[in-house]
């Protein structure tokens, strides 16, 4: 793929993953888990796809541009440690489990999302300081089975509408 | 999508396992009267009328409610009730039995200190003296159902109302057929058959040296249990310790060498609440030689040099071995 | 290179066995958490700020509730305590999550309002099976 359709993609999975986690706001989490800046992680579904389709280091570019626009949208710095935790632990994870000959997207997407939220409940502790926020991870845990089972089906579909296009495969 | 069909287990595991988080069998009923917070632990709901009975109660009983019959006793009317006589006949009865230890016409005294309102002081020898006057199963006069003080006596039923409404509690329950259950009225409990899986009802007692921690763990069922101390309400002038368990004798806070008094009684919260405070002021020998002679209950007494004393009825019932403290534990045949 | 992608795309007994991993992880940090019930003795409410404690509340033989104001915090709440639990009835933090986390009562359970690095804690109670205090 020629450098400026790479670039041009990027900005665009970018943009689609501010989107997602703008999107994600719909969902009350704040009444199950009341930590402002936590988040389902919606906008794995765009690492997860970038991991498959443009590299390890694309993934990770569009996470961090991800990650800092957001925050500067948000205007706040806690929502950028929470951000990058939880993105980085679930880039981290994701790009580990998709060789994985046995695991599917959904399997992937599944444990990427437990990342992602062990990464958030890890920012809340420097943040607190006090362990009481580990009592929101089983919670979290439990949700990031529902959110990975929807990122993966979301992934899955994606996938496929790829198939009908000439993207070059990069694993 | 033929995808999703798997997902939806998915999503349902993940759902049961949210729903299983902390259910319980019991429920709880909290509410506040009688100047505290209270609960009852019920399995179903026929045992809630008894928080309508309590609080009625609090509404003819309080001192400090203007339209309560002890305030119109108080002002020097004549009040006819037949319960209000009724709690005043056993008042008096415990009074005699406790030789004046615990005595309702306490209350100018009580007031006195500061302890009915929240500003404490400490009175005169001369003004305690003088309100001692008043003080007697005497100035009571009960005529049939109508009641009246002599001139410039008052009551408080502070310290027996929470005991006679838990009794109330135990009638209401019985009547409504509740077959378990535990009425916490502030530190007087009621409590009824035992809990769903079989085990008895376990009431700490609290240490009276440390709010946090517990001298032992009562096992109880169909039982009544009081616990007073000077621990609840005190103050401290001029390096000295005020408590508001007054001696009716000598009208200042009762030293007896004790620190906290529990009655157990399988009959009546009433005379639990009521010998809770006697035997405070009594001091363990007057304590003890009263459990001989009349018993119908038990103590846990703790003393001030270190001992908890249990009567021989609660051996058994009385489990310590998980409290570390230094008291010296034993058992009164 | 191909253009179809080598990953798995139907959802299989590998991914169910990921989702039960994930699942009994939750179940073990909760058993650990909560778990940890009946140290000591009656529930007690435990007050830090930013790490530090600045109050231990025994809440089994509070007679009548405790509203507290702590001070320092960078926007001011109002706690009241119960015998039964705790919760904040008034703040001015942004979020309001502490609000809206309810009356909490039992042991592990918290409040937390990350904005004023606030954390109320219950612990004690349950854990040894104490169905009411009497002090």
């Amino acid at each position: 793929m020629k450098q400026t359709k790479r670039l041009a993609l990027a900005a665009l999975l970018t943009a689609l993953a501010l989107a997602l986690n703008y999107t994600e706001r719909m969902f009350p989490l704040p009444l199950l888990v009341p930590l402002p800046g936590v988040k389902l992680g919606l906008a794995n579904v765009v690492t997860l796809f970038a991991l498959c389709y443009l590299g390890r280091t694309m993934a990770f570019t569009i996470l961090a541009a991800r990650i800092f626009l957001g925050a500067l949208f948000a205007g706040n710095f806690s929502a950028l440690l929470y951000s990058a935790m939880g993105g980085f632990l679930a880039l981290i994870v994701m790009a580990l489990f998709i060789r994985s000959k046995r695991l599917s997207l959904y399997g992937v997407s599944i444990l990427g999302a437990a990342a992602h939220n062990i990464g958030q409940i890890g920012a809340a502790l420097i943040v607190l300081g006090n362990s009481a926020v580990i009592g929101y991870l089983p919670v979290l845990l439990v949700l990031s089975v529902a959110s990975g089972s929807v990122t993966g089906a979301l992934s899955a579909l994606l996938f496929r509408a790829m198939d009908a296009t000439k993207l070059q495969w990069n694993i | 999508m033929h995808k999703l069909h798997r997902l939806i287990p998915c999503l349902a595991a993940a759902l049961l396992l949210l729903c299983g988080c902390g259910s319980k069998d019991a429920s709880y009923t909290d509410f506040f009267a009688m100047d505290t917070s209270m609960r009852f632990t019920l399995y179903d709901n026929a045992g809630l009328a008894a928080k309508e009975e309590i609080l009625r109660l609090e509404a003819l009983l309080s001192r400090t409610k203007d339209d309560s019959l002890v305030s119109a006793l108080n002002r020097g009317e004549a009040v006819e009730d037949t319960e209000l006589a009724a709690l005043l006949h056993k008042s008096l009865a415990y009074t005699a039995a406790t030789d004046g230890a615990f005595d309702v016409t306490i209350a100018p005294v009580v007031s006195a200190w500061g302890f009915t309102g929240d500003s404490y002081r400490v009175p005169a020898a001369d003004e305690l003296a003088a309100l001692l006057a008043q003080v007697g199963g005497e100035q009571i006069s009960i005529h049939g159902d109508s009641v009246t003080l002599a001139e410039g006596a008052m009551i408080d039923l502070g310290g027996i109302a929470k005991g006679y409404a838990s009794d109330r509690v135990a009638e209401i329950w019985a009547e409504a057929g509740v077959e378990r259950g535990l009425a916490a009225l502030g530190g007087n409990i009621y409590c009824r058959g035992t809990k769903t899986d079989g085990s008895l009802w376990r009431v700490s007692v609290q240490d009276p040296n440390d709010p946090a921690a517990y001298v032992g763990i009562l096992s109880l069922s169909d039982a009544f249990a009081v616990t007073s101390g000077a621990y609840e309400r005190n103050f401290t002038e001029n390096g000295k310790f005020y408590h508001h368990i007054i001696d009716p004798a000598t009208g200042y806070p009762a030293d007896s060498g004790l620190t906290s008094v529990t009655v157990v009684s399988h009959n009546s919260g009433t005379l639990c609440d009521a010998l809770s405070t006697a035997c405070y002021v009594l001091g363990e020998e007057d304590a003890l030689a009263l459990w001989r002679k009349i018993g119908g209950f038990d103590l846990v007494l703790v003393t001030a040099d270190g001992r908890v004393l249990i009567t021989e009825g609660l051996e058994g019932s009385f489990d310590s071995s998980s409290a570390a403290n230094p008291y010296v534990y034993e058992i009164i045949h | 290179m191909s253009t179809k992608s080598s990953i798995k795309r139907s959802f299989g007994f590998f991914d169910a066995l990921a989702a039960a991993f994930v699942l009994v992880l939750a179940a073990l940090v909760a058993f650990g958490f909560y778990g940890q019930g009946g140290s000591d003795g009656p529930l007690t409410a435990t007050v830090t700020l930013d790490g530090e404690t600045i109050g231990v509340y025994p809440l089994a033989t509070m007679g009548e509730e405790l509203l507290l104001t702590p001070e320092g915090l960078s926007y001011p709440l109002t706690i009241r305590l119960t015998s039964d639990g705790a919760e904040v009835i008034e703040s001015t933090c942004p979020t309001l999550d502490c609000q809206h986390t309810g009356h909490i009562h039992r042991s592990g359970e918290s409040i937390i309002c990350l904005p004023n690095k606030l954390v109320i804690r219950l612990s004690g109670g349950s854990g040894d099976g104490i169905d009411a205090v009497i002090g």
